[in-house]
């Protein structure tokens, strides 16, 4: 009877932690039909977006480790991230050392943007995820200063493809033609008509093996022991503000780097707006991958990129199909994404509730069970 | 101690990593020419087709300058060695000739022009900057012992592009400025204005510059009067 019980509970377990991804899943295989999009398609741009967005979606694991939820600062690295691209364009560098300069040029100053944010997020405890939210925000209002009045007038920018015809500021839009896919390219392979792009997958998989190394090292352990209790952390002698910091500082350097895997990947930079969308999409994906703000793993981020993109490729064509309209499919899209977080965040809540009751019934039938008990 | 010098050697390791990935991946532009290259009163005529390869990238076939053709070629490259293969063709796409060099180019060079007739007979000059610095003054012109005074103040388009604003020396002003056009072709456009920025008069006329020229002068008041010697080579 009890083992039964225990096979019903774990059912319902495993639908209650996984119920974003079967949601997304069931949509998927509905969708899909109705898109009349051909599967080969389907797997091109799923490898494509795989490369796209997995270093951004991995750059959110190691504050979730810290107990922080998801970083929305990620956008600040993504912001130091087109801040070096702007650079190389300026100074016209082609290619893999475009890629690589611009990751030099802006990881210091993702290195300070993130220093910055986990300094507020340590005076925002328990309130990360708004705060880092908000912090977007205000950065982004820094950086759009900076890059419409600094850019060309103060910070010296020359390249009249770039800059404004007024002389200052950057033009809306860059075409990153030098750099447009440079690393996706560099290891040339296709399958079947579909091009892979070997050299991002092999720098995704660097970065899943440092993850996977990096919970290993003390500085990881630390991690996961401010996530579990602050307190005892604390009192077991970890710094918990500092390892806090050093989370969010890895987390905005590699989504400095994501995003200019991204962007290079897209081969277009929209300069007020590429970086806006970025925390969203990949909290959405990651979130959609079946993770929650307390527990996200590499798994989580690379299955949520393929269902949440589906959803973002079959979304317009499906609309089409129903409504007649493919605009409508694109106002699909993108309230899901927003939905899905809203969807993720009150089942984390739920599913919350729902643990300490498994808890709760369970010590009451062990207490139920064990001998002597008076009823 | 220990760990600070290991930090500094990153940094610099960083730093040097930075200007290494610059100077490799520095754009250089070269506009490969098939055009008459004149040099001390010899003439190198251009080859009816050729094909070039520039660093063993893809080639280009260049015709003979005729019509609207301008018998030239863009070809992005980087870095500061480079090696070009030039094929002299006939009509039916057979090598009579060939020819390899190498060259090199400075790092702030962003274009140059390489010209085929004059690298086939190694002829000087023929890979030069493509981009003049152009100095205008605003200054007194002597010639036959007249001289020709400044104006108070002046507007100069290069190329139709590049607007500078140049007032009579003194007052703190130099009478002089410098702006960077590209290719041997150029127009130069001035308008000779008053305190109110109302134009009195206005000149257009054109000048062509020479492969090996980087830097030139030109004065406005031998302009403006149709003065020979209006344009010299820029001296520092």
């Amino acid at each position: 009877m009890s083992t039964l019980k225990s096979k019903d509970n774990n059912i319902a377990r495993f639908f209650i932690n996984n119920a974003v991804p079967i949601l997304f899943l069931l949509f998927a295989v509905l969708a899909i039909p109705m898109s009349d999009l051909s599967i080969e398609y389907l797997i091109a741009e799923m490898i494509t977006r795989l490369a796209r967005y997995s270093f951004l979606v991995l750059a959110l694991l190691i504050p979730v480790i810290a107990g922080m939820g998801m970083n929305f600062g990620i956008v600040l690295g993504a912001m130091a991230g087109q801040i070096g691209l702007i650079f190389v364009m300026d100074w016209s560098i082609m290619g893999v050392p475009a890629f690589f300069l611009a990751i030099i040029i802006s990881m210091p100053l993702a290195v300070f943007l993130g220093w910055m944010a986990g300094i507020a997020l340590n005076h925002a405890k328990g309130r990360e995820m708004v705060t880092s939210y908000i912090l977007g925000f205000f950065i982004n209002g820094v950086y759009q200063l900076i890059v419409l009045y600094s850019m060309g007038a103060i910070i010296p920018i020359g390249n009249s493809q770039i800059v404004l015809p007024r002389g200052y500021g950057i033009r809306n839009a860059i075409d990153l033609v030098n750099l447009r896919k440079s690393v996706d390219r560099l290891i040339p392979l296709e399958i079947g008509g579909i091009e892979i792009p070997v050299m991002t997958f092999i720098l995704v998989a660097i970065l899943c093996v440092f993850i996977v190394w990096f919970r290993k090292t003390k500085l990881g352990q630390d991690m996961r022991a401010v996530g579990q209790n602050m307190e005892v952390a604390r009192n077991a002698g970890i710094p918990v503000e500092r390892t806090r910091i050093l989370a969010i500082v890895i987390s905005t350097v590699l989504a400095c780097i994501g995003q200019i895997i991204f962007l290079q990947n897209i081969g277009t930079m929209n300069t007020y707006n590429s970086h806006e969308q970025i925390g969203m999409f990949s909290i959405a994906a990651l979130l959609v991958g079946g993770a929650s703000v307390a527990k996200a793993s590499i798994k989580n981020a690379f299955v949520g990129i393929i269902l949440f993109h589906i959803m973002f490729v079959v979304a317009p064509r499906a609309g089409k199909t129903l409504m007649g309209e493919a605009q409508i499919g694109e106002y699909f899209r993108v309230f899901v994404s927003y939905a899905i977080i809203a969807i993720a965040l009150a089942l984390h809540a739920w599913r919350k509730n729902k643990e300490a009751e498994f808890a709760r019934r369970s010590l009451r039938v062990d207490t139920e069970e064990a001998p002597g008990t008076s009823k | 101690m220990k760990g600070w010098i290991i930090k500094s050697c990153l940094i610099i390791g960083i730093i040097v990593l930075a200007v290494f990935l610059y100077i490799i991946g520095k754009e250089h532009i070269v506009f490969v020419e098939n055009n008459t290259f004149t040099i001390d009163g010899k003439i190198y005529e251009p080859y009816d087709l050729v094909r070039v390869t520039l660093d063993g990238g893809e080639p280009v076939e260049i015709k003979k300058p005729r019509g609207r053709s301008l018998g030239r070629a863009k070809v992005s490259t980087t870095g500061l060695n480079h090696k070009v293969l030039v094929e002299i063709l006939d009509d039916d796409d057979n090598v009579i000739e060939s020819k390899e060099a190498k060259f090199k180019v400075k790092n702030n060079v962003e274009e140059l022009l390489l010209n085929i007739p004059a690298m086939m007979n190694d002829a000087e000059g023929w890979v030069a900057n493509n981009q003049k610095t152009i100095y205008v003054e605003n200054k007194p012109f002597t010639v036959d012992g007249k001289t020709y005074e400044p104006y108070e103040f002046v507007r100069v388009i290069l190329d139709r592009s590049k607007s500078l604003e140049i007032r009579k020396p003194g007052d703190g002003h130099t009478g002089m400025d410098k702006g960077t056009v590209t290719d041997l072709r150029h127009t130069l456009y001035i308008e000779i204005m008053d305190e109110n920025e109302t134009v009195l008069e206005s000149k257009e006329v054109s000048y062509t510059v020479e492969h090996a020229q980087t830097k030139l002068l030109i004065n406005i008041p031998a302009v403006m009067n149709d003065l020979d010697g209006w344009l010299t080579e820029y001296e520092e």
